[in-house]
């Protein structure tokens, strides 16, 4: 058992403020991204 | 004649070298700081995704005794030929940096899990930026003093407290940058958690008063981060905002938490604290029961031992308590594998070396001695290319993002955008939020975090 660590987040975080840059904002009308509309979530966790 | 187990990974990482200079990848290195060359690590079987180095520089001198302070320096993955430097400190007082590099955002990483071997982070600071880590003050880490030098204990090296410590980690970032001369061609970026909240601040104040005049200092970032013994961390406030972030994470019961305020707020919020309100305190986080310090949510603190462990028991009690099995066991994995002869050979450490790492200053002598770190926030707030970013994992209680969010606002900087989500991917999945102020200061939080660097363990452990 492995655990994954998942430092995207903070990763992004320091990006962004390496070069100034404003973090991504949150599109309440964007539609999920095509991967969840077909479940691939789902299958990667089942794996 | 066949090669050995020792002499693959060593032909591996020369041939890389090479391979990296042929085109031009790499910085040019002093003599001095190639005999700092990480040739290979111990639990990674591959070439190192960067070159490390990893070495001892002088930090001056303190009653009487030389100081050495152990560095890591880890080149960008990517662009290196301008890329920053970011310098990472983790806090304690007493906790050695190369947690943070080894378990926390380093390239390569070790847990409770992964008996004894290292994996690739493939989120790794070092792919933004040249990563350096030191660990102060002596003997945090492997760094010592002379005498006794490396074999010395936790407290080896005497007392100390805030401006000592920035003083003398000055002097050992001047050392690392003489050995390094092209860091001093790049912009430096300060950052660090917890109790490096003084640390980051007042290293950058003592190398903004009394440093390289010519060194690029241009911005800090600190998580979770102390802001004086009058403000945050080893402050009477400090009962106060436990008690708010219990009960807005349905700790504790509202009924408890009226109760509390409606006798003990209004002194609180003046900055006084009563036995009788301390007392009560400690009654409500009774209520909680159990928890982790550092990450309210965790279900591995005891790692499926509810019991406290004997070392948790054998402290002082008190608000910085701390839990034994930090972060599933990477603590003392870690521990374990600096303990390798083989590990301290890499690292060109003394095999001899005392590894020393605490937390809350317990285990050495250690004086919180800044009261008030905001005055200088507002010096620093508005300089010319400098930018500030408080960050705060919010589900840490000890240095919790409701009191960061509170001093934070109350610096008094000018809102230049409200408190937003912010996301990964411009979409709809919030990670966290954003206050942003004028003059490049900026509050941020992260969901399901502690300390802001890695989500929490039981959401992202798999089978």
């Amino acid at each position: 058992m492995v655990p994954q660590f998942k430092a995207k987040a903070s990763f992004e975080m320091l990006q962004r403020f390496l070069k100034n840059e404003p973090l991504k904002a949150y599109n309440p009308k964007a539609k999920a991204p095509q991967h969840v509309l077909d479940h691939e979530e789902t299958k990667v966790f089942v794996q | 004649m066949s090669l050995s187990s020792v002499e693959i990974p060593r032909l591996w990482v020369g041939l890389t070298i090479i391979a990296l200079v042929l085109v031009q990848h790499v910085v040019a290195q002093s003599n001095a700081a190639l005999k700092d060359l990480v040739l290979d690590l111990p639990g990674w079987d591959q070439p190192l995704p960067s070159r490390w180095f990893s070495g001892h520089v002088s930090a001056g001198s303190k009653d009487g005794k030389e100081l050495f302070h152990h560095y890591i320096l880890i080149e960008s993955e990517t662009n290196v030929a301008k890329a920053p430097v970011v310098l990472w400190s983790n806090g304690g007082p007493g906790a050695a940096s190369i947690f943070g590099l080894m378990v926390e955002l380093g390239p390569l990483l070790i847990s409770g899990k992964s008996n004894g071997q290292l994996f690739r982070n493939e989120y790794s600071w070092s792919k933004e930026a040249n990563l350096l880590i030191i660990n102060g003050p002596p003997p945090v880490g492997f760094s010592y003093c002379s005498p006794p030098g490396p074999a010395g204990d936790f407290k080896s090296c005497g007392t100390w407290n805030d401006s000592t410590t920035a003083y003398h980690n000055r002097i050992a970032i001047e050392s690392i940058i003489e050995r390094h001369p092209f860091l001093k061609t790049r912009d430096w970026f300060l950052t660090g958690e917890s109790y490096a909240g003084i640390y980051i601040p007042t290293l950058l104040r003592e190398l903004l008063d009394n440093g390289p005049k010519d060194l690029k200092l241009r911005g800090m970032a600190v998580g979770n981060a102390c802001m004086g013994t009058d403000v945050l961390c080893f402050a009477d406030a400090d009962y106060w905002w436990r008690a708010v972030f219990l009960r807005g994470h349905a700790q504790v019961s509202d009924a408890s938490f009226e109760r509390f305020e409606k006798e003990c707020r209004a002194s609180m919020e003046k900055g006084v604290v009563t036995d009788t309100c301390k007392k009560k305190a400690t009654e409500l986080e009774k209520e909680a029961g159990a928890f982790y310090e550092y990450d309210v949510f965790s279900e591995c603190w005891y790692d499926g031992d509810f019991a406290p462990p004997k070392k948790l028991l054998a402290r002082k009690p008190g608000v910085f308590s701390i839990g034994g099995d930090e972060f599933c066991g990477s603590e003392d994995a870690l521990t374990k594998w600096l303990g390798k002869p083989v590990v301290r050979r890499a690292l060109n450490v003394a095999l001899d070396s005392e590894f020393c790492s605490g937390d809350n200053g317990v285990g050495f002598k250690y004086d919180a001695t800044e009261k008030d770190l905001r005055p200088f926030y507002h010096r620093l707030i508005g300089m010319k290319n400098m930018r500030v970013m408080v960050y705060s994992g919010d589900t840490d209680v000890s240095v919790n993002v409701f009191s960061s969010q509170n001093w934070t606002r109350g610096l008094g900087v000018k809102e230049k955008q409200g408190w937003r989500p912010w996301t990964l991917d411009g979409r709809r999945a919030v990670v966290g939020y954003v206050t942003q102020y004028e003059k490049d200061f900026s509050f941020v939080t992260i969901r399901g975090t502690f300390k802001g660097t890695l989500e929490s363990m039981h959401t992202t452990t798999t089978d």
